[in-house]
């Protein structure tokens, strides 16, 4: 009895750590901040590429449209989750302060966009879909120096 | 004739098991985020799941009992019962995640949210488990499952830079952007898809529901060797397509629509259409295994009449453990839990768990009590326990690993 109350116990304990691993914990100097602001850019890039590669298939009628408007959607829950996760984050400096007003209008930006497809796509506007890969590439360039600069 | 059949079981095994969920999504994000560089994890998974499958397979039609009903014999109550426990909360969570990877399937092919489908689906997983004879569910899932095999036709028809490939295979490297604990991170979750613990449980039952004797030995043989190779073989494909495609574009791979976008770029409509079956049916192979391996352990391990061959009234506690796993794994998804998440933790927790369900079949497969003279020859001790001894480092391994990187970067 004894022994089946420690090996739930164990159980118990290893899910709570499991899902205290997925939080987003607090940033206490800047390096931290970074790392995490470095994350939360990746995953938008993320985002926007697989964005873009949506549009590419969809354009050349490579795959059917829901397909494409669920690629973008997980897309567009991807950047959300990257954009909330890192504003939510309480800078601990100046300097964060300024990475903060250099990274989120990019994520938001990312975010918007992408949310612009995901409408798009639903509506299997494929044109629409065509204009917005300027948009999405130039967000991609964006991204990328943040990368360069954060890495 | 016959006997080509009779390798379907090797193939739903391979197929069903090997590319489930977990390997599907495994196998793309580890190419997504670092090209080749884990696919050594997967030919030594396969070494070590072909090496635990075969003993498995040879133990049951040789002793014409399955695996867990000897763990019990073997080993004593207690330490059958942690066996028991572990095996079959991994398992449940595994049929979680393939419910859920099914419900993603039609989620992508329909655009109704994967949420609204996952009861159907739960019922016709029963639906068939109840059913169909075991012989069918094997050749419908199993090979309907082979349309996976377009993932090797994209890497070739992608002009694939093979010697690139290669390189990155054999010369493995962390990018920049990961971190060294991330990449083994992905090392041990790669290693849990592929040697999932159910697998050899499912065989050694499915040779017994398939009444295999000493007859069958060889055919035990070729399938294991074959079959797995072949998910195997699914498995690189599908990691060298997100090396080709998804690396290069930054793309890290979270969801099933992500992981199909290299098919659907490189080969167009009619490979991704062949993708997602194969895919629904080697997930549908997945959850049946996952399903009958729950009521298969519970009811060995507790000495009941267990077995698709059984009617639910011959042996209902069987039937009874098949159904309320279901539920239990159908509530799992239900609750809103991310399937491809849920995919990821149960892999690392096929690796935390795996010594503990592959020991007793090694054992077993060298005690001639159970095997006579078919026991293991000294190379395959030697392979087996070369890799056991990692396999005990992956699962000591693991769930460090997942909280440093807070579940893979």
């Amino acid at each position: 009895m004894l022994q089946g109350l420690a090996s739930a116990r164990t159980c118990l304990a290893i899910l709570t750590l499991i899902s205290v691993a997925s939080c987003v914990g607090p940033a206490r100097t800047f390096d931290v901040y970074a790392s995490r602001a470095e994350n939360s850019v990746e995953q938008a890039q993320s985002a926007v590429q697989t964005t873009l590669a949506a549009i590419d298939v969809a354009v050349a009628k490579q795959a059917f449209a829901p397909f494409v408007s669920i690629t973008i959607q997980d897309a567009n829950e991807t950047v959300d989750g990257a954009e909330s996760g890192f504003a939510s984050i309480q800078p601990p400096d100046q300097a964060s302060d300024e990475l903060r007003q250099e990274v989120l209008p990019v994520l938001s930006d990312a975010s918007d966009a992408i949310a612009l497809a995901r409408i798009a796509a639903r509506r299997v506007d494929v044109e629409s879909l065509a204009q917005l890969r300027p948009r999405l590439t130039d967000l991609s360039r964006q991204l990328d120096q943040l990368v360069e600069e954060l890495t | 004739m016959k006997r080509i059949f009779e390798i379907t079981l090797g193939i739903l095994t391979a197929i069903g098991a090997f590319v489930d969920i977990g390997d599907f999504v495994a196998s793309a994000a580890t190419g997504s985020r670092f090209r080749m560089g884990v696919a050594w994890v997967v030919v030594l998974g396969t070494i070590t799941i072909v090496l635990f499958a075969e003993m498995a397979g040879r133990v049951a039609a040789l002793s014409q009992r399955a695996s867990f009903d000897l763990v019990r014999e073997r080993f004593g109550p207690r330490l059958g019962g942690v066996n028991l426990l572990a095996s079959f909360a991994v398992n449940l969570l595994t049929l979680a995640a393939e419910i859920g990877g099914l419900a993603l399937v039609i989620e992508v092919l329909t655009g109704l949210n994967y949420l609204f489908w996952v009861v159907p689906l739960g019922v016709a997983v029963w639906f068939v488990m109840w059913r169909v004879k075991f012989t069918w569910m094997e050749r419908i899932f199993g090979l309907t499952g082979l349309a996976l095999l377009v993932v090797v036709f994209g890497v070739w028809h992608a002009g694939a830079d093979w010697h690139d490939l290669l390189h990155s295979a054999t010369h493995p490297a962390v990018p920049s952007t990961e971190t060294h604990a991330v990449y083994w991170y992905w090392v041990v979750s790669m290693f849990g898809a592929t040697i999932t613990v159910y697998e050899p449980f499912f065989f050694s039952s499915g040779a017994i529901e398939e009444k295999w004797g000493r007859q069958d030995l060889l055919v035990n043989r070729v399938n294991t060797y074959f079959g797995f190779s072949l998910g195997a073989v699914i498995s690189l494909g599908l990691m060298a397509l997100a090396a080709i495609y998804l690396y290069p574009r930054g793309i890290s791979v979270d969801t099933l629509s992500q992981a199909s976008l290299p098919v659907s770029a490189i080969v167009g409509k009619g490979g991704l259409v062949l993708l997602l079956i194969g895919a629904f049916a080697a997930f549908f192979g997945a959850a049946l295994e996952t399903g009958l391996s729950a009521g298969y352990i519970v009811c060995q391990y507790f000495g009941w009449p267990w077995g698709k061959m059984f009617k639910p009234k011959e042996a209902p506690r069987f039937h009874l453990v098949v159904i309320v796993t279901l539920v239990g794994a159908l509530l799992l998804v239900q609750s809103s839990i991310n399937p491809i998440k849920l995919t990821e933790f149960s892999i690392v927790l096929v690796a935390v768990a795996a010594p503990l369900t592959y020991l007793p079949i090694l054992l077993l497969a060298n005690d001639p009590r159970y095997v006579g003279d078919k026991t293991n020859s000294r190379a395959t001790n030697t392979a087996a326990t070369i890799v056991f001894a990692l396999m005990v480092v992956a699962a000591i391994a693991a769930i460090p690993l997942l909280l440093i990187t807070k579940g893979g970067g």
